[in-house]
């Protein structure tokens, strides 16, 4: 393994690899902003309808309380997963500028993870919905 | 050059070591202007992300995969239970039409957005193992790509939230 390693060592980044990073870079830093932005939208239209709820009836606050709960959880991932992204994007633009492999190293590290976390996100959800439509159907028998 | 100590004819010579430069070597210093090195890190931290971003392109694919069957399957008995929308004078019959296209439309686009997410992990992962650096830019280049069309999708939705929003 060690020296299959090695081996992948030979090469470096040339021209067009840093070309191709810097786009990266560049544009995951707009895909996190906007997510930002879009998760800020979401929170003021949550306390928009949360206050109009609150005015009309108990029974709706309730709802609103309910669904505030999948927003928390929907803000927590949104963040944890958008600052990765961002802070890969200016790592990787900073390993660039100042030809620092072990900066472009932090960058390519945070992109794992974002992708990492993306991905336990999507295993979480498919057994969730699994569990959900084995429930359903369950429930539908009796 | 080295002049001996002896003692000859009264006279020491001392021994006094000239040290040599050599003028003619230079650093190959890779990491300078044109190559940028890479450390014992950035591969593997390569090899993972391909990992994880053919799991998530091959699930997206795979959900999409589900959705069409469904509605391969189930597809006549959604069209009868929207039987009173359908209509040629009907506004909602239009609507009905309009939805179908752009659902059409968003998983053309889905789809498109993460074949270069699977083109980057397939390419990078054959890259590295090859060392080519032909194939690691053009892993690199896909997941620019990737990003690029993720990201005008998520400008485009975000201006129908705001107008939605606003309106």
């Amino acid at each position: 393994m060690e020296d299959k390693q090695e081996s992948i060592f030979k090469f470096a980044f040339d021209e067009t690899s840093k070309e191709h990073i810097k786009g990266i870079s560049q544009w995951s830093a707009i895909n996190a902003i906007v997510a930002f932005v879009a998760l800020g939208i979401n929170i003021i239209q949550f306390v928009m309808a949360s206050s109009s709820a609150y005015r009309s009836s108990a029974f709706n606050f309730g709802m609103r309380t309910e669904s505030g709960f999948s927003l928390f959880i929907q803000v927590a991932i949104s963040i944890l997963m958008n600052v990765t992204l961002y802070t890969a994007s200016v790592k990787l633009k900073k390993g660039l500028e100042a030809t620092n492999p072990g900066m472009l190293g932090q960058g390519f590290m945070n992109l794992r993870n974002y992708y990492k976390i993306y991905g336990i996100i999507l295993i979480v959800l498919l057994v969730l919905g699994i569990l959900g439509i084995l429930l359903i159907s369950s429930f539908r028998r009796y | 050059m080295i002049k001996k100590a002896a003692n000859i004819g009264g006279f020491f010579y001392i021994a006094v070591p000239k040290l040599t430069i050599m003028e003619d070597i230079k650093e190959d210093i890779l990491s300078s202007e044109h190559e940028l090195g890479i450390d014992n890190e950035i591969p593997g931290y390569l090899i993972d992300t391909s990992k994880w971003a053919k799991f998530v392109a091959i699930t997206f694919f795979a959900i999409i995969g589900i959705c069409i069957l469904l509605f391969a399957t189930f597809g006549s008995a959604i069209m009868q239970n929207l039987a009173p929308f359908r209509g040629y004078d009907s506004e909602a019959s239009q609507m009905l039409v309009f939805g179908i296209i752009i659902l059409l439309i968003v998983t053309a686009v889905v789809i498109v957005t993460y074949y270069f997410l699977l083109n980057f992990a397939n390419k990078i992962r054959a890259g590295l193992e090859s060392e080519s650096i032909d194939m690691v830019n053009e892993g690199l280049r896909s997941l620019k790509t990737h990003f690029i069309i993720a990201t005008i999708i998520s400008i485009i939705v975000l201006l129908f939230s705001l107008y939605g929003m606003i309106a």
